[in-house]
């Protein structure tokens, strides 16, 4: 289990972190953390055609020596207060004679980076091999984890890159990879729609953290995090005025928007579902969503700078993580409740980041990696069993055929609902905690409400898809959902690949939180400071009179609500009639299951307006640009025909013509001489 | 002699042809107008380079004589050529470059 | 033998010439002196990459510090000062590579081209040395005549091998550029009269420049900016493309797009900014009064990004997509140019190599597929990913390093041309950067209509994968592809310290 070094836990302030360039150790071979998966993506899809499936080891074997040497790296991390800056080759250097942009392939080493590096290639490779069981079969089976290796490769450039611009080429090809596996089942059209919304919806956002590096570079000439010289953009983030700190943070926050799936981005999440469970796990739910959060951790010293901007964030976090919970309360697609979840919990990190709570957005990163990641997983599990079929509504009792699918999610769920003391608890609890102390009273009453609703969805989830009467039948005809047409219905637990990585994330998601940061300045909070922005200076509002016991009963009293209220709308009735049972009807409830309309909104804008637009542009390129071209010619053409009359044919007219203009020119240049 | 005095016979030979091209309607006669101004013009080369004792004016005026009689071997034979299809060499009664 | 001897010796002090002579060398070959196609074809190719080899030789004679060298000078007319004079800078001799690495590539893939191929060959190797010929000439007047005479090969390519409407596309991109050579034929005239230059030696008009009056500056830049603009091509004079490309054979618009539109580009970098250094001063950045104090070029450059990619958009067939596309990264080309400083201009001449092999690539790739299918619509394909594989995926590679996905050599230019241009104008970097969104938008719901979704009809499930012939032949832009996007190191070298003499003129130091 992670055990903190205790010289960087006896909880004194902590001072910023030394920064050297590393020479030894595991960390002077961190390089290879990133560079071997995408060896592995090469490796695998060249040896793809000849070893069949067996390639598959392969890119399973690296994910798992990543890990190894991330532990390794973890390990002298942990004991010093110390950034490690590992330079590797130049990228672009452009400082020539007069002075440009320049960027090095170089890594960062701290402890953010070695928080981030274990959860990418702890999780990365639990679901490595869980994928052997889920994708058995599959005529594309190396090639899906060729896919994997790529995205690993792509997160680990974006934790470890020691500048926003390396950050950024990880960024993208997260995006790539996303893309791919979204995309992975391409047969169905949908599933292609899918992944371009999520590629574009990422770009926009993209747009925006690019632009956050022109303006970087412009107030610190440097894209660097740290340097050896303090001359680092993180170093150096005191000398931007409060209106730069604040217009970089909102830039940087559109970027996080776009990765993370905040408002107004997050359209694409739920629809990424269409990519195979155990990409929704690794990428949609415990990873890749969450680089945004990672990304606004990791400049948090800029955010320090403008509390306005700050407040924006926290706002930010706070509005999606309420909307998407209540979009969830009335999705039937298990898949899409939790994409909406995850939406909702990312919402919790970015709150949290708003209100000066970096440690603690980062922890709750972890323990959500854990059991969303498990969740995922679970659903996975229970698509495997059930003929991939995802709607909640045909499941129902599934607690006798797959007991440890059935037993871990039950972590999972009191997890996330908040249930001391399982992981969520802490996490979630202690950046509501901060919240409240920061003066954002607010904000933690909408924390407080979502948590309600997490915990009523969860419990509708889980009551759906385990609990009550089958609402369906053995051996059952039922069109399976992944295109193998027919088949009988046979639910079953999943072979041991697959509930292995189930049974490691549960115990994960029970411990971790107590394990990590049992208090609210616990050892995790104390050891992550020196990588984090400092919120001594900020002026936040004054806070209310409620106190942490307060604070932590509120929360544990909002878990209770939420699961009680779920438990007493779809646990103690029979739901044998499907979808009829849901208790609300109505325009509220039509509301919530069309997503408050948002897609539609998009889609009328973009492909109405866009697409009206952009065809208005090609007309005028094609009847007003070229046409003036045409128009041109023809006007020539017109000329000509009024020019040839004069054409007539008789040598004597043109020889008269000839002589006059001889004469004509011979007038001009003697009166020229004179 | 004057170098003027060439030039007057020069010029007096030009507008002869010139005259001649511009009047006359048949095309041997047309023909001949040309070679005159040719001439005219040869006549003024020889004439300003004895005055200038350089070789150049020579050797452009044998230039020109080559070059003008090859174009008389070749007008001829157009102009034999229109008399057998046209059966005249009124220069008005050509028009074939119309339209 | 001792002439052989001393012919060998004299090779590496005339590098810049052969690169122009052997491919005419080959064009006169393969077109005049043999009659079997098969030996045209060989010819062709062996002088394609002998040429190319001659500019390695070249690359690795070269001193990035060192200003123009490796000058030939042939005597031409002396009557007016126009010798036939050569030589690189860094700049140029990028682009140079870049022509004589495609040109092997091209031949290849013109190999079964079975209509007249002795001919067809001739055009391409006379085209390649007439645009190295450009790239390289030191003396205005030559360079104007190779400028120029690139026309002819071209109008041939697309008039006879092209396709239905082919009449019409040469017209028009005979008369497009023509007209924009005119122009800049009469700015040529113009200098060396006012200037009183005593020759058309690129120096010497240099330094005839400096007598010129801001107003005659601004005709003058005018004149050369129109010839150059219509190559680029940059809104609006840039409707002669998307027919161009739609006409031309596959080889012609992989040149087209790859090779030729840099002549506009080079032209700009190379005498638009340093012979009117006040001019481009004021127009670039907007630093005049009145008219004068709005960035022209780089309002120009920005609505050829937007408005490409948003046309680009709508396109039923993929070569005016792509054809479109062009108008959009080009338009990135000249923002870097214009922003006048060491990062964006140095990105800018970079970009161009960089959308020489990526549009190259994609115009091969889409080329692979008329030749199987005999159609470009969009809408004739469907779920092709299944049926071909290998072509999906490097068709994908390939999309992913036009809309400039980091790591691919899309990115490591036009995120330089963003960032260097943010620090002189501002807006014009961030409305810039939605290009990038719009590219990811045209392409990807192109490559979604072509190779996802379902395999239907016939024709789709009867369409064959790349054979070994076109996977070789895409190899070689694939790896450089990545090469550059991981490490574009090698190319900056080259490129900037002349940018960064061309920027000093312009800032008059």
């Amino acid at each position: 289990m992670l055990v903190l070094a205790t010289e960087a836990a006896d909880g004194a302030e902590a001072a910023a972190n030394a920064v050297v360039q590393a020479t030894s150790g595991a960390i002077a071979l961190a390089w290879l953390i990133p560079v071997l998966p995408l060896l592995g993506f090469v490796v695998t899809l060249a040896l793809n055609r000849t070893l069949k499936d067996r390639v598959a080891w392969i890119p399973t074997a690296i994910a798992g020596v990543t890990f190894a040497l991330s532990v390794l790296v973890f390990l002298q991390v942990r004991g010093e207060q110390a950034a490690y800056v590992v330079d590797l080759a130049t990228f672009i250097d452009l400082s020539g004679d007069v002075g440009g942009f320049t960027v090095r392939w170089s890594l960062l080493v701290d402890q953010l980076t070695a928080v981030m590096l274990l959860v990418v290639t702890g999780v990365g490779t639990l679901v490595h091999a869980y994928s052997w069981g889920y994708m058995r079969g599959d005529s594309r089976f190396g090639r899906f984890f060729a896919y994997l290796n790529l995205f690993m490769g792509s997160m680990l450039v974006l934790v470890l890159g020691s500048s926003l611009l390396v950050l950024f080429v990880g960024w993208e090809g997260v995006g790539l990879s996303s893309y791919l596996l979204i995309g992975f089942w391409f047969e169905d059209i949908a599933n292609g729609v899918a992944a371009k919304k999520a590629f574009i919806a990422n770009r926009i956002g993209d747009v925006s953290l690019m632009v956050a590096m022109y303006y970087a570079f412009s107030q610190f000439g440097t894209l660097d995090f740290y340097t050896a010289d303090h001359s680092g953009m993180l170093e150096q983030a005191g000398v931007v005025t409060a209106g730069g700190a604040l217009l970089l943070a909102l830039l940087l926050l559109g970027g996080a928007a776009g990765k993370s799936a905040q408002l107004p981005l997050f359209v694409w999440l739920p629809d990424a579902m269409a990519g195979p469970t155990p990409v929704s796990a690794l990428m949609h739910a415990a990873t890749m969503v969450t680089a945004g959060v990672y990304l606004l951790v990791r400049t948090s010293p800029i955010l320090v700078q403008s509390l306005d901007a700050m407040t924006v964030v926290a706002w930010i976090g706070a509005i999606t993580a309420l909307l998407a919970a209540l979009i969830a309360l009335r999705q039937d697609d298990i898949k899409k409740i939790l994409a909406y979840s995850t939406v909702s919990q990312l919402g919790y990190m970015v709150l949290g980041i708003g209100v000066g709570a970096f440690a603690e957005g980062i922890f709750h990163l972890v323990t959500h990696a854990f059991f969303k990641g498990l969740l995922f997983l679970a659903a996975g599990s229970v698509m495997h069993a059930m003929a991939n079929q995802t709607d909640a509504w045909r499941m129902g009792g599934l607690r006798k055929a797959m007991p440890i699918t059935f037993w871990t999610s039950a972590v999972a769920v009191l997890a996330i609902a908040g249930v001391p003391p399982l992981s969520g608890f802490f996490s979630k609890d202690q950046i509501l905690t901060t919240a409240y102390e920061h003066g954002f009273t607010a904000i933690w009453a909408i924390g407080i409400l979502t948590a309600v609703l997490t915990a009523f969805y969860m419990t509708r989830w889980f009551v759906l898809i385990f609990l009550g009467e089958p609402r369906w039948t053995e051996g059952q005809q039922v069109l399976d959902a992944h295109g193998h047409g027919m088949v009988d219905l046979h639910p079953h637990e999943s072979p041991s690949s697959m509930t292995t990585p189930l049974v490691v994330l549960a115990a994960l998601s029970a411990v971790a939180g107590a394990v990590l940061n049992f208090t609210h300045h616990g050892p995790f909070w104390t050891w992550l400071q020196p990588a984090v922005g400092d919120v001594e200076g900020l002026a936040f509002a004054e806070h209310g009179t409620l106190g942490e016991p307060a604070l932590i009963a509120i929360s544990i009293v909002a878990a209770a609500v939420g699961i009680a209220g779920g438990w007493l709308v779809y646990g103690r009735r029979s739901m044998a009639d499907g979808k009829r049972m849901e208790p609300l009807r109505g325009p509220v409830a039509e509301l919530l299951e069309r997503k408050f309309f948002v897609d539609e909104a998009y889609e009328s804008v973009l492909t109405g307006f866009g697409g009206w637009f952009a065809q208005r542009s090609a007309d005028f390129d094609r009847v007003v640009i070229d046409g003036a071209v045409n128009g041109t010619g023809r006007s020539s053409t017109a000329f000509g025909a009024v020019a040839r009359r004069v054409q007539t044919g008789l040598v004597r007219g043109y020889l008269a013509g000839f002589v006059l203009g001889v004469v004509v020119l011979a007038g001009v240049l003697i009166l020229q001489v004179r | 002699m004057p170098i003027g005095a060439y030039y007057l016979v020069a010029a007096v030979l030009f507008a002869t042809g010139l005259v001649g091209v511009l009047i006359r309607r048949n095309l041997i006669v047309l023909f001949m107008c040309v070679e005159l101004m040719l001439n005219a013009v040869n006549l003024t080369l020889v004439a300003a380079a004895r005055m200038w004792g350089g070789p150049d004016g020579q050797v452009f005026v044998f230039f020109v004589i080559v070059v003008a009689a090859a174009e008389v071997v070749v007008g001829l034979a157009l102009i034999v050529n229109i008399f057998f299809r046209r059966g005249t060499l009124d220069v008005d009664a050509q028009h074939l470059l119309r339209n | 033998m001792g002439f052989v001897g001393e012919f060998i010796r004299t090779i590496p002090d005339n590098l810049v010439a052969l690169c122009v002579a052997i491919p005419l060398l080959g064009a006169v070959f393969a077109g005049l002196l043999t009659e079997s196609d098969d030996t045209a074809r060989w010819g062709a190719l062996g002088a394609t990459l002998l040429t190319f080899v001659a500019s390695v030789v070249l690359l690795l004679d070269f001193d990035p510090a060192a200003g123009v060298q490796a000058v030939d000078t042939l005597p031409w007319i002396p009557a007016l000062g126009a010798n036939l004079v050569f030589g690189v800078d860094g700049i140029s001799l990028v682009l140079v590579l870049l022509t004589t690495f495609l040109m092997p590539l091209i031949v290849v893939a013109a190999w079964d081209h079975s209509d007249n191929i002795r001919g067809y060959l001739a055009a391409f190797l006379a085209l390649e040395a007439a645009v190295i010929g450009v790239f390289t000439a030191q003396d205005l007047l030559v360079f104007y005549v190779l400028f120029e005479f690139t026309l002819v090969p071209m109008y041939l390519i697309i008039g006879i091998w092209g396709g239905a409407n082919r009449r019409y596309a040469a017209i028009k991109f005979f008369l497009y550029t023509l007209l924009g050579g005119l122009v800049l034929l009469l700015g040529v005239l113009y200098l060396y009269q006012a200037g009183g230059a005593q020759s058309f030696a690129y120096d010497d008009l240099v330094a005839a420049a400096q007598g010129l009056t801001l107003v005659e500056q601004r005709w003058l830049f005018g004149a050369f900016f129109l010839a150059f603009a219509v190559k680029v091509p940059l809104f609006p004079v840039h409707t002669w493309l998307p027919d161009a490309h739609t006409e031309a054979p596959t080889a012609g618009s992989v040149f087209l797009a790859a090779i030729m539109l840099k002549l506009g580009g080079y032209g700009l970098v190379r005498y638009c900014l340093t012979l009117f250094p006040d001019a481009t001063r004021e127009l670039a950045l907007g630093t005049g009064e009145g008219f004068f104090s709005v960035p022209w070029m780089l309002v120009l450059a920005v609505i050829g990004i937007l408005y490409g990619a948003i046309v680009a958009l709508v396109q039923p067939d993929f070569k005016k997509l792509v054809a479109y596309s062009s108008v959009s990264h080009m338009g990135f080309v000249v923002l870097g140019i214009f922003a006048l400083n060491s990062t964006a201009t140095s990105a800018g001449v970079v970009q161009m190599v960089n959308h020489g092999l990526s549009t190259g690539a994609l115009f091969l790739l889409i080329g692979f597929l008329y030749d199987r299918r005999h159609t470009r619509e969009i809408a004739a394909f469907g779920g092709l990913a299944k049926q071909v594989p290998i072509y999906a995926g490097l068709f994908l590679v390939v999309v992913m390093s036009s809309l400039a996905l980091p790591g691919l050599n899309g990115f490591v230019g036009e995120f330089p041309i963003l960032l260097g241009t943010f620090q002189e104008v501002p807006w014009a970097a961030v409305l810039g950067s939605f290009g990038a969104v719009l590219a990811a938008l045209y392409l990807l719901w192109a490559y979604q209509r072509m190779f996802q979704g379902p395999l239907e009809g016939a024709d789709n499930e009867a369409t064959t994968d790349l054979t070994t012939r076109e996977i070789g032949i895409m190899v070689p832009l694939i790896v450089l592809i990545v090469a550059i996007g991981v490490y574009p190191q090698p190319l900056y070298d080259l490129v900037q310290p002349s940018v960064d003499g061309v920027l000093a003129a312009v800032n008059g130091q």
